[in-house]
């Protein structure tokens, strides 16, 4: 627990905004027991913690959305009492929200000035709108008309518009709330930059994020939550080691695992093949073999084309030439359910809040919902009782932290819904899983938990398909890793399971067949563009 | 003129010209002055009710409650004027208060007590009902004033009357979801309540706003009807319900809300009111016409661009093309 006056922070240098000793509840439910958080002027302050830990609960307290139970918040020495989103923003707390907070059919400057849109004589002026808006749009790369649908903008740039607004709040305190999730490395650079001139210029920011690479690319000092209370408080970065940061969130070290190749394998007959395949999203020429208990890692960069390859392969999509073949067996899956029920094929998706999870339902529920044919009763009805002998061994094996299986998802954690979403396909028995993503936005704990599964999973002689952009999940898991680029698999690479020389393998496939696209020979289709146009950033 | 072309209503209320011109051909009975003045008639009214709807579809809630103020508010002028003996500006004002209260009554409930605006009208609306009908003994007040009568039948030749209000309302509500803060605060909440409230817009004051806007409307509505069928009747909004969502929803507005297109409102009412009137001139009988009113419903649901609206983007997997053309301009 904190003390009143924290050792770390120098007397001399008064915080600019902080967070004393704050203890906070939900129903019963502690979130935060005692939990600080002090800012310097001109510092990047790492906020780091465990899904669940009690970030997210600082943070609202932090902006005016929650209000503490106990504990102060202090404006530069001075006690105050944020009532309102509103409130904080007046005092120049500004945050950048995990969840994309904007009005979607509004365009790129209303949303930057909602709820202070320039009014000429009563009446909102669109001109002025735009005229606001600009500056703060260029300032972090946003290079569109200010009078844009917001809807039209991919996740990364709804992020820097996010990031905009928060400037053009001219904040002293600016939260942003793992702004890197869904970013491209181009885009985090260019944030970076942007980051470190507010820095310079004052502004105190808490960057909240599991990429510990980017923390110490980032920041100097860093909190640590753990069960709502402080493990670390404000402790300069350059003295805590990465191993160290990830035992004080999770309480216990975490061995870094070997490489896919020192798990024993038993790779078995071809599960799922893809020969020569084309899709209607452009696909072309793709050829793909997962055996049972293999790990194959498809990796590539955003917009490449690996998530739509896997809608088509779970009959969201059109496959349009080729052969797709399921056990040896020429197979035509005209839809998910048809995947599952007759081919055993199940796909857990990048999107678990749209896609993945029905939010509001029971946990047993939405991992019940694949098993529901299984369960039913002769007239049709289902019966809990059944459903739960499926439901609870996988959240069992995945260790789902939860009160009762009639919890709502949504009252989980980021990393605890990702779970149940796998939970899902595995009380569904699927023989072959595609994993998309299955470890963005989720803490090193969760994501160790995850690893562990997949692995587990292929011991078990399930085939997997893992679709990541972490490139070192992929060589960490994978068998044998498919680089994908533009919608086409580039290269076909076996794993050895050592990081640097596969990496540059890896690396080499996509900057070569980059250089090749960019030559005017190839023919511009639609697939073409946006798979070019993502890595080349705004 | 090519932003008019491109909006939504603009292929609807071609074809329904094009089709009224055919049919002028066709039956001597379509195209007389009298038979458009008709259709007008209609359609003013059905553009009042569904902008009613509308302004609460736009911060993604719903009211049942439209007749049902509708009808209170029209025994209440019929009552004052015929029974009390007041003056047609005091009962219509008078109306006029009563509708906006009903609202604000919903409005406040829905927010006070954190319910859906479904249950809260489905319950309000109701008793809003059984009120006129007990205070009337569901006998209509039979002398009305002339004033609202030659509103509601007044015309110069297939131009009626009720057109100036109904237009009137329709430039009104549209330039105030268009520039007055308040109604970007009402689309902001309906498009998405998360951004509204960290933006410091209240949600509860969208939500009673916007219901108490939707029973003002509605008493307007109700006042330009009452002299549309000479009678002040408990009975006047009780087959409103349909009208008021089918209205917006061929307009054009989301039901998830964060949108008001009150143009696209008006063009709905005009094409409705056409059809209905079609259908009568061509002796088609009365089930036919609310079986034709179903089939646009769902014609415009299903027309691409709305039925994404209505599902939302997640259901609709967003073609990566869609992307890389937005990036590439």
């Amino acid at each position: 627990m904190s003390e009143n006056v924290p050792a770390d922070v120098p007397e001399a240098v008064p915080s600019r905004f902080a967070i004393n000793d704050v203890w906070k509840s939900f129903g019963g439910v502690a979130a935060l027991s005692g939990a600080s958080l002090r800012l310097l002027p001109g510092e990047i302050h790492a906020l780091i913690g465990e899904n669940g830990a009690g970030k997210s609960t600082l943070i609202n307290i932090a902006t005016g959305v929650h209000r503490p139970d106990r504990g102060r918040v202090l404006m530069e020495g001075r006690e105050v009492h944020f009532v309102t989103p509103g409130a904080a923003a007046a005092h120049g707390v500004a945050v950048v929200h995990q969840e994309r907070n904007l009005v979607r059919k509004f365009s790129l400057a209303e949303n930057l000035l909602l709820g202070r849109q320039p009014l000429t004589g009563g009446v909102v002026s669109y001109r002025r709108m735009a005229d606001e808006a600009r500056p703060w749009l260029e300032r972090v790369g946003l290079d569109l008309d200010p009078l844009t649908e917001a809807s039209c903008l991919s996740p990364g740039q709804a992020q820097l518009l996010e990031i905009a607004k928060a400037l053009s709040q001219r904040c002293r305190v600016l939260l942003l709330d793992e702004p890197t999730s869904s970013i491209t490395d181009t885009e985090f650079d260019h944030l970076r930059g942007i980051l470190t001139e507010l820095r310079d210029a004052g502004t105190s920011i808490v960057f909240v994020s599991h990429k510990l690479e980017e923390v110490y690319a980032l920041c100097s000092r860093i909190t640590v939550l753990r069960d709502g209370r402080n493990v670390l408080d404000g402790a300069p970065l350059s003295g805590v080691s990465q191993p160290e940061i990830v035992r004080a969130m999770v309480g216990r070290p975490i061995e870094l695992r070997a490489g896919g190749s020192s798990r024993k394998r038993r790779a078995g007959a071809p599960r799922l093949e893809l020969c020569g395949v084309s899709t209607e999203f452009g696909h072309r020429g793709v050829d793909l073999t997962v055996r049972s208990g293999e790990i194959i890692g498809l990796y590539g960069l955003v917009g490449a084309g690996r998530t739509e390859l896997a809608r088509c392969i779970m009959g969201l999509g059109r496959i349009t030439g080729g052969e797709l073949r399921v056990n040896g067996q020429p197979a035509r899956i005209r839809n998910p359910y048809d995947a599952l029920r007759h081919h055993r094929i199940g796909y857990v998706s990048e999107d678990r809040k749209d896609e993945g999870l029905i939010i509001s339902h029971s946990i047993s529920r939405n991992v019940g919902i694949t098993v529901w044919d299984k369960v039913k009763h002769r007239m049709g009805w289902i019966s809990e009782k059944r459903a739960r002998l499926h439901v609870e061994p996988p959240l069992q094996r995945l260790n789902v932290k939860m009160h009762r299986l009639s919890q709502p998802v949504g009252s989980l954690s980021g990393g605890n819904q990702q779970k149940v979403s796998a939970a899902k396909w595995i009380a569904a028995e699927a023989e072959l899983l595609i994993f998309d993503e299955p470890t963005v936005g989720i803490d090193v704990a969760a994501k160790d938990a995850m690893h562990r599964l997949i692995v587990e999973l292929a011991e078990d002689g399930t085939g997997l398909l893992l679709i990541s952009s972490d490139l070192r999940e992929v060589v960490q898991l994978a068998d044998r890793i498919l680089v994908m680029g533009d919608f086409r698999v580039l290269a076909d690479l076996a794993n050895s399971g050592e990081y640097a020389p596969t990496s540059e393998l890896v690396m080499r496939a996509i900057t070569q067949a980059t250089s090749q696209i960019q030559a005017p020979a190839a023919g511009a289709s639609r697939a073409d563009q946006s798979g070019l146009a993502e890595p080349a950033g705004p | 003129m090519r932003r008019l072309l491109s909006t939504q209503w603009a292929p609807l209320l071609a074809a329904t010209i094009l089709a009224g011109i055919v049919l002028g051909f066709v039956t001597r009975q379509f195209g007389t002055a009298f038979n458009i003045y008709t259709i007008l008639q209609t359609a003013a009214i059905y553009a009042a009710i569904g902008l009613a709807q509308m302004v609460v579809l736009a911060v993604a809630d719903m009211s049942l409650a439209v007749g049902g103020i509708a009808g209170l508010v029209t025994i209440t002028v019929g009552g004052l004027y015929d029974a009390q003996h007041c003056s047609v500006a005091a009962a219509v004002a008078a109306g006029l208060g009563l509708g906006l209260a009903c609202g604000l009554v919903n409005g406040l409930i829905i927010v006070g007590m954190n319910l859906s605006g479904f249950i809260v009208t489905l319950a309000t609306g109701t008793a809003f009902t059984g009120i006129a009908y007990g205070i009337t003994s569901a006998i209509p007040y039979s002398t009305i004033p002339p004033a609202l009568v030659s509103l509601g039948q007044g015309r110069v030749s297939f131009f009626s009357f009720l057109l100036l209000p109904a237009i009137a309302l329709t430039i009104a509500v549209g330039a105030g979801f268009r520039w007055l803060p308040i109604g970007r605060s009402l689309l902001a909440v309906g498009g998405n309540r998360e951004a509204a409230l960290l933006s410091g817009i209240s949600r509860a004051r969208a939500i009673v706003v916007a219901h108490a806007a939707s029973g003002l409307l509605a008493g307007i509505t109700a006042v330009m009807y009452i002299g549309v069928l000479r009678s002040a009747t408990p009975a006047t909004g009780s087959d409103w319900l349909i009208i008021s969502f089918a209205v917006p929803i061929i307009g054009g507005t989301a039901l998830v809300g964060g949108e008001a297109p009150a143009m696209g409102c008006f063009v709905a009412a005009l094409v409705l009111a056409a059809i209905n009137d079609v259908l009568i001139v061509l002796n088609v009988n009365t089930e036919a016409v609310q079986m034709a009113e179903g089939l646009l419903i769902f014609a415009a649901v299903i027309s691409g661009k709305l039925g994404q609206r209505i599902h939302g983007p997640s259901l609709m997997w967003r073609k990566p093309a869609a992307r890389g053309r937005v990036r590439a301009s």
